[in-house]
C-alpha cells in the first residue's frame, strides 16, 4: 500500500473510495477579522514554475542547496495541495481511471495547463482537451477563464470512459491529481517532457507517485513485434534483441499499463506491486 | 513546428471568455435569512419541549415523530422554493451541465439544496460532505444546533433518544420527492455514539 | 484515525547529489523585445528540451485574458539545466530577444 492507502484507503485503494473525491458546493462567509491572513493559492501566478526554477537554480549552487530547495518544494506543495511528503498525483492504468470517473461528479474536461505552459499549446476545443476536472469545485471554473482557457465541457460517465480510451490509444499515461487534503480533483492525461507533474517526478525526486501496478511480459506468448516499445515514458521498456522479446526493467515501472493496452497478444500483464517484495516499497 | 489543436485554433476567430455578469458563486444571503426565519431551530424545539412536558417516556417518541417530521417536510419544501427563487451562478453552471449530460441531478442537484437546508438554519459554515457520487449522498451533521438546544430545553435524556432524527430523515425524503428522484434514505451514524449524525442518500 | 506518524512517506532523489554543482547555461530573455510569447510561441515549440515556460502575468477573475496584448504573457526559461546550447531558440526568436552564454569550466 501506498502512505495515501493507508491514510485515505479505508481499507481499499485510495484512489477507488468515493470519499477521497467528496467536496461540500457552498460556504458561508467568515464574520471578518482584523488581520486575517490571505486565503492559500491565489498567490502568484508564476507559483509552479518559480519552484520547478529554484530547484535547477539549486542545481548550479551544490548539493545542500538542492536539498535545501527539494525541501522547500515539498513543504510548499504540502501546503497548498494538502498532499504528504510532496506527492500531489499518482499514476493510474486505464481499467482504474475508468473506476474513478464511476465515482466523482461532476465531470468536466478542461485544457491542459502543463501543455499550455510548456508548449504554448491552446486546447480550444473540447475534441483536443486532454485533462478533466473533478468534484463540485469544477462548477466555479468562471472565476479563472484564464486557467480554463477554452471552457469546461461537461461528460457523462460513459463518454468519459470513451474519451480515456481515446487518449490511451494515443498513448497518453493516466494519473491522478490531488486539489486539497484528501482530495483528488483530476485526472491528467500526460507524457513526458510536456507534464510538468511527470518532469518534477523523474527529475527532481517529488509529485507524482508511481502507480499500484507493475507491468510484466510473458515471454511464450510475446512475439517481439514491438508495438509497445513506443508507448513507454518512463524508460522502463525496450526491445531486448538478443531474445527477440519485449523487456520491461520493474525498477523503472510506473505501472502506467500503457504497454498492456496496446499488446496485441496480450502478453503483457499488470501485476499488484504490493504483492512484489522487491517492489512494494518502491513508490 | 505547429500541432493539430493549433490549426484548428487559427480557424475560427479568437474570442476571449468573460463571465455573463458578476454574479456569485457562493449562496445567497438574503435567501439564508428568510429560511431562518421561516424554520428556526429554537422556535421547533421550544415546540417540541412544550408537548413532551408531563407525558409518558413511551409517547416521546411517537410525539417526536409527528412534531420533528413535519418540521422536517416543512423546512426542506422551503428550502426547495427558495433555493429556486435565489439562484447563484454556481447553480446555474450546475444546470448547464445536468442538461447536457442528463446526469448529476443525483447527487449533485440533491446535494446544493440539503447544503442550502442546513446552512440556513445550523450554526456551521460548511456541511461536510462525505460521498457524492451517482450511486451515493452522504452528508455528515456535527456541532448540531438543534441537538445543542435539545439538551438545554429537554435534557439529556431525551436529547440521547435524538428524537430530532426524525426532521432529518423527512427532509431527506422530502427533498428526493420534490427533484422527482428516487433513493433510500438511512442514517448511519448518530451522535450520540459516533460525535455526529451522518445520513446517506442511497441508489445501490 | 490512521496514526499519522507511523506512516512512512516515500522519498525519490534521481538526482545525482555528488556531481553537484553543476554548470549550466545562462539564458537571458530580454522581455522589452519578447511581448506577446503565449501568441508568438517560437521558442516554446522550438526548443527539444522544453527548457521554457510561459505563465500569464496579469490573471484576472472572471475573464479571460488576452495573449496578444503586450505584457500579458511572460516566457522565462526554467530548465536549464537540460539545454546544450542547440541556439535554435535564439535562431527562431523573431525579435532576437534570447541569448545564450556557456561559461567555459
Amino acid at each position: 500500500m501506498c502512505h495515501y492507502c493507508e491514510m485515505w484507503g479505508d481499507g481499499t485503494i485510495w484512489y477507488l473510495n468515493p470519499r477521497n473525491y467528496a467536496r461540500h458546493m457552498y460556504t458561508l462567509p467568515k464574520e471578518a477579522k482584523p488581520g486575517a491572513t490571505k486565503a492559500v493559492g491565489e498567490a502568484d501566478p508564476a507559483g509552479y514554475i518559480n519552484l520547478e526554477r529554484a530547484m535547477v537554480d539549486a542545481l548550479e549552487r551544490g548539493p545542500e542547496e538542492y536539498e535545501k530547495a527539494m525541501k522547500f518544494a515539498r513543504d510548499m506543495v504540502d501546503m497548498t495541495q494538502g498532499s504528504v511528503g510532496g506527492w500531489m498525483g499518482q499514476v493510474v492504468p486505464l481499467r482504474d481511471a475508468e473506476r474513478m470517473a464511476e465515482i466523482s461528479n461532476p465531470l468536466g474536461l478542461i485544457a491542459c495547463i502543463c501543455r499550455k505552459a510548456m508548449l504554448g499549446i491552446e486546447e480550444r476545443c473540447p475534441e483536443n482537451m486532454t485533462c478533466m476536472g473533478l468534484g463540485v469545485g469544477m462548477l466555479k471554473w468562471e472565476r479563472w477563464p484564464e486557467r480554463y482557457k477554452g471552457g469546461v465541457h461537461w461528460l457523462t460517465i460513459e463518454e468519459t470512459k470513451q474519451w480515456l480510451r481515446d487518449l490511451d490509444t494515443k498513448g497518453f499515461v493516466h494519473s491522478l491529481m490531488m486539489f486539497g487534503p484528501r482530495f483528488i480533483g483530476g485526472i491528467c492525461n500526460c507524457d513526458y517532457p510536456a507534464c510538468d507533474a511527470l518532469t518534477m517526478r523523474l527529475d527532481h525526486g517529488f509529485n507524482m507517485l508511481k502507480g499500484h501496478h507493475v507491468a510484466m511480459v510473458d515471454y511464450d506468448l510475446c512475439n517481439g513485434c514491438g508495438i509497445c516499445v513506443q508507448r513507454c515514458q518512463f524508460g522502463a521498456l525496450k526491445m531486448n534483441v538478443t531474445l527477440d522479446k519485449a523487456n520491461i526493467d520493474q525498477m523503472r515501472c510506473f505501472g502506467c499499463g500503457l504497454c498492456e493496452t496496446a499488446c496485441p497478444r496480450k502478453a503483457i500483464s499488470l501485476k499488484e506491486r504490493i504483492k512484489i517484495p522487491s517492489l512494494q516499497e518502491v513508490w | 513546428m505547429s500541432t493539430r489543436s493549433e490549426e484548428e485554433a487559427k480557424k475560427t476567430p479568437y474570442e476571449l471568455y468573460i463571465a455573463p455578469r458578476p454574479f456569485s458563486f457562493e449562496l445567497d444571503s438574503e435567501m439564508l435569512v428568510l429560511l431562518r426565519k421561516d424554520c428556526d431551530p429554537p422556535l421547533i424545539v421550544e415546540k417540541f419541549a412544550a408537548e413532551i412536558s408531563g407525558k409518558k417516556q413511551d409517547d416521546v417518541d411517537t410525539i417526536a415523530k409527528k412534531v420533528f417530521g413535519k418540521y422536517g417536510e416543512d423546512w426542506m419544501r422551503r428550502t426547495l422554493k427558495l433555493g429556486e427563487e435565489y439562484p447563484d451562478r454556481t447553480y446555474e453552471i450546475l444546470k448547464e451541465a445536468v442538461d447536457k449530460t442528463g446526469e448529476m441531478k443525483f447527487p449533485l442537484v440533491l446535494q446544493r439544496f440539503i447544503e442550502i437546508a442546513y446552512l440556513g438554519t445550523q450554526q456551521f459554515r460548511i456541511l461536510p460532505i462525505v460521498e457524492n457520487w451517482a450511486k451515493r449522498l452522504v452528508y455528515r451533521v456535527k456541532d448540531c444546533y438543534i441537538y445543542k438546544l435539545e439538551v438545554e430545553k429537554c435534557g439529556q435524556e431525551v436529547a440521547g433518544s435524538l428524537p430530532c432524527r426524525y426532521a432529518c430523515l423527512a427532509a431527506c425524503k422530502t427533498a428526493l420527492d420534490g427533484l422527482g428522484l428516487d433513493a433510500a434514505v438511512e442514517m448511519e451514524a448518530t451522535m450520540v455514539k459516533d460525535g455526529a449524525c451522518q445520513f446517506a442518500l442511497n441508489r445501490i | 484515525m490512521v496514526d499519522k506518524s507511523k506512516i512512512k512517506v516515500p522519498k525519490a532523489t534521481p538526482q545525482d547529489l555528488t556531481r553537484l554543482p553543476i554548470k549550466m547555461p545562462k539564458i537571458t530573455i530580454d522581455h522589452n523585445k519578447c511581448t506577446v510569447p503565449f501568441w508568438c510561441k517560437k521558442c516554446l515549440q522550438a526548443c527539444p528540451q522544453l527548457v521554457f515556460q510561459c505563465y500569464c502575468k496579469h490573471l484576472e477573475k472572471l475573464r479571460e485574458s488576452d495573449p496578444r496584448q503586450p505584457g500579458i504573457y511572460e516566457v522565462i526559461a526554467v530548465r536549464r539545466d537540460k539545454c546544450h546550447v542547440c541556439n535554435k531558440c535564439v535562431e527562431m526568436c523573431p525579435e532576437n530577444a534570447i541569448t545564450i552564454t556557456l561559461e567555459e569550466a
